[in-house]
């Protein structure tokens, strides 16, 4: 600051926050005050508290032990670690692009014209901003082996359903419904994306015989890859980060038989049922790397297939 | 247009002011203390915090507080989870805000008291009235760690087998002879199982999935020890807790089936409104707590029984208890009036306090389900002997045969046969108990053998005793 900024007078410091820049700046920092001392205290503080804290042993009672790099080596051989990895991968594998695709065919079939469209649109995107808590509660019912509607539904064409959350095998595909069920967030954004593209393409299109489906493979989806890249980074962050329609519809304990002990419930565990932070601290570092490795990966491999007019310009 | 992006930015600047203002307004804890001299009470009235339960019954035992104390009242909050973990607690002693005293389960109890988590009380209570030996023994050790009390001993809880006599006479058993040995209880069970085909009507017995039994009471009927008498060394990989494993395994193979089924039947159950399998007539045998007899009583047709666990050979009659106790912060600054609570609470005047509001919450039962009859009422287990034998006068004789010989049966498993949760998990309680039930279900769902589970158990669970050993060790 001291080399970029020439040294005020106090004179020339009171002129300057009199003047119209001076009042403008004050009213941004005003502005931006509450959020930024927020964030400095509950972000920014803990998240370089936790880079710390990664390298001790720390029970919150008894001070912080210095462990260098042991909590990543015992990470290695940590069976649980490595369990709540794959899962969680598996769940991103899964839930990202079946979420992705469900949410883009519900935003064109919301993307057309037709009478009393506002209230299909409210009807699918109600589900996302039903707070996590409620719909897992909600779909704890749902999928009650004996008496819930999933298998009540299954039962009519003669399908003997599974015990989903009850099962090892289910409980994995069990989360991933309730998540694409909750993906209205996604469709909001293809559907925003959607009406972005200019008429007058499609026009062009029509003119020269084009199908519709020629149309989406030419002209929507290409010119929706700038959204479809944007969902898709957003939706492995937010993915590798879930956390409480699990801990709500498992009780806490990611069961059965940590079938669905992802990766947050174990970072939980681990800091608030047995009060291992420096592990706690550790396993969330790994997690802050896989997500930053992805994000740059995904980055860098955009211009391979993310439409961009600038270059075009 | 000048002079208009001014007065916006005036407007702007103003607002901005006045949002932080309001922030660092909010900011500023309001003042809860009443206004100094005005109106000075004869005695200074000290409001104590306590965190515990919350409901009905809960929120309105602490108005009998000033009827001891007249100078206490109580701000009760609810404590949130203090089996799995104890968040609130643990979270806001470290920050210096925890409450003055609050509840705590009994089976992390010296694990937490390890760590500093409470307050000793060793000298309030020499210093008192109140003497030893009115405790039940096996939850007042609970409460020491290293020679110093950390707590007093609240409530308890202790397990055996019920069994329906009507489901015996059916099949051709003595109704009033309950199984005694493992093999006994395999015979039975078999007898006592009914399907249709591949569906299940109704189970025999189902070990550790129904009920309230775990891992841990098969383990100790087998005689398996938990853990060393120093306490810093595991013992799950004895041969009688693979051994116990193996037999509940066959147990499930032969009598019971799959595991997700027997899991899921019991949840079809509960989502229909039938309530616990024994009580809705689903198992002819369960292996429970106490507390059963309050479901039992709201259904008047089950006509059972009670008796020890049937034992395996070479074991021995046994069974294991929990409950909680109530602890002093670290940090209250009524550590007086705070021991008074725990005493209150814990001591006959409390527990009259809590029979009160069961009482009239089993009223209000009664009249919600519209169940017929008069509302009965069956006392929880106090530790304080002197309130357990006053639960006792009080209610007991208002009660049945069944109820009453279930009471006997209660009282002679706590004072001379029952392992106590807290002594037997050591400074890692939390990690065994996730652990001994995670080698359960690994076993009986076939995802490792009982030797391989018991093994895994053993393994996770030596290196989190270890790390708590070396953080006492080096504290």
């Amino acid at each position: 600051m001291a080399a970029t900024t020439p040294a005020l007078s106090a004179a020339e410091t009171r002129g300057f926050w009199k003047s119209l820049r001076g009042r403008e700046a004050l009213s941004f920092y005003l502005f931006i005050a509450p959020w930024t001392l927020g964030f400095l205290a509950f972000i920014l503080g803990p998240i370089v508290a936790s880079l710390m804290l990664g390298f001790t042993q720390y029970d919150i009672i008894l001070p912080a032990k210095w462990v260098g790099l042991k909590n990543f080596q015992d990470l290695i051989a940590d069976p649980l670690f490595r369990i709540s990895l794959g899962n969680t991968v598996y769940i991103v594998l899964v839930a990202v692009p079946l979420g992705m695709v469900v949410s883009f065919l519900i935003a064109l079939l919301l993307n057309q014209k037709v009478k009393g469209m506002a209230a299909y649109r409210t009807g699918y995107f109600i589900p996302s901003i039903v707070p996590a808590v409620a719909s897992a509660a909600l779909w704890l019912y749902l999928l009650q082996p004996q008496w819930g509607l999933v298998n009540g539904f299954l039962d009519l064409f003669g399908i003997k359903g599974p015990t989903w959350l009850a099962s090892t095998t289910w409980s994995k595909p069990s989360i991933i419904m309730l998540m694409v069920w909750a993906s209205g967030g996604t469709m909001i954004i293809y559907l925003a994306g959607l009406q972005d593209i200019p008429d007058t393409l499609y026009e062009a299109a029509s003119i020269d015989g084009a199908s519709w489906l020629r149309q989406l493979v030419h002209v929507t989806i290409p010119l929706m890859t700038p959204t479809i890249f944007f969902t898709l980074v957003m939706g492995i962050i937010g993915t590798f980060q879930v956390f409480s329609v699990v801990f709500v519809l498992t009780d806490g304990m990611g069961g059965p038989l940590n079938s669905t002990l992802v990766y947050l419930i174990y970072v939980y565990r681990n800091a608030f049922v047995f009060f291992r932070m420096g592990y706690a601290s550790a396993l969330s570092l790994i997690l802050f790397l896989i997500i930053l490795v992805l994000t740059l990966a995904n980055v860098r491999l955009a211009g391979r297939w993310v439409y961009s007019e600038m270059e075009t310009e | 247009m000048s002079a208009r992006a001014l007065s916006r930015r005036h407007f702007l600047a103003l607002s901005g002011t006045a949002a932080a203002s309001a922030v660092i307004a909010a900011c500023v804890a309001p003042e809860a203390a009443p206004a100094a001299g005005e109106a000075e009470p004869m005695m200074e009235t000290i409001e104590l915090n306590h965190w515990g339960f919350s409901g009905p019954v809960w929120e309105t035992i602490w108005d009998a507080v000033p009827d001891t104390y007249p100078n206490l009242t109580v701000n009760p909050t609810e404590i949130g989870d203090i089996v799995f973990g104890d968040q609130k607690f643990t979270t806001a002693v470290a920050a210096g805000t925890g409450p003055d005293t609050a509840m705590q389960n009994r089976h992390t109890f010296l694990q937490f008291a390890a760590k500093g988590l409470y307050q000793d009380v060793s000298e309030r209570f020499d210093a008192s009235d109140l003497n030893r030996d009115d405790y039940t023994p096996v939850q007042l050790n609970e409460t020491v760690w290293e020679g110093k009390m950390y707590g007093l001993p609240w409530g308890t809880d202790v397990r055996y087998l019920y069994w329906n006599k009507d489901h015996f006479a059916e099949v051709g058993l003595d109704p009033e002879q309950p199984p005694t040995t493992w093999a006994e209880l395999e015979e039975y069970a078999d007898k006592l199982n009914i399907r249709d085909g591949d569906e299940v009507v109704r189970y025999g017995f189902v070990p550790y999935l129904y009920g309230n039994s775990w891992m841990w009471l098969y383990g100790f009927l087998a005689g398996a020890p938990s853990l060393s008498d120093d306490k810093r060394t595991i013992l799950c990989d004895d041969q009688r807790w693979i051994d116990t494993l193996q037999w509940m395994v066959n147990f499930y193979d032969n009598y019971v089936g799959d595991f997700e089924l027997a899991n899921s039947f019991q949840q079809g159950i509960r989502s229909a409104g039938l309530g616990l399998p024994f009580v809705a007539g689903k198992t002819s045998m369960s292996a429970t707590g106490d507390w059963h007899v309050r479901d039992l009583l709201r259904s008047p047709g089950v006509d059972y029984g009670t008796a020890p666990m049937p034992i395996p050979p070479g074991g021995m009659k046994s069974t294991w208890s929990c409950g909680f106790s109530i602890v002093m912060a670290p940090g209250s600054e009524h550590p007086d009036e705070a021991f008074q609570l725990m005493r209150w609470f814990t001591g006959t005047p409390g527990w009259e306090a809590l029979a009160a509001a069961d009482v009239a919450e089993t009223k209000r039962t009664w009249e919600r389900e519209q169940l017929e009859g008069e509302p009965k009422f069956w006392p929880r287990l106090a530790c304080y002997l002197p309130a357990l034998e006053a639960m006792e006068q009080k209610y007991l004789p208002e009660l049945g045969e069944i109820e009453n010989s279930t009471w006997t049966l209660s009282l002679d498993a706590l004072r001379n046969w029952t392992h106590g949760c807290g002594s037997v998990m050591g400074v890692a309680a939390l990690q065994y108990w996730v652990e001994m039930d995670n080698a359960a279900r690994n076993a009986l769902s076939k995802q490792m053998t009982p030797e391989e589970a018991m093994l895994n158990c053993k393994t996770l669970v030596q290196e989190a005793t270890d790390q708590a050993w070396e953080a006492i060790d080096n504290a």
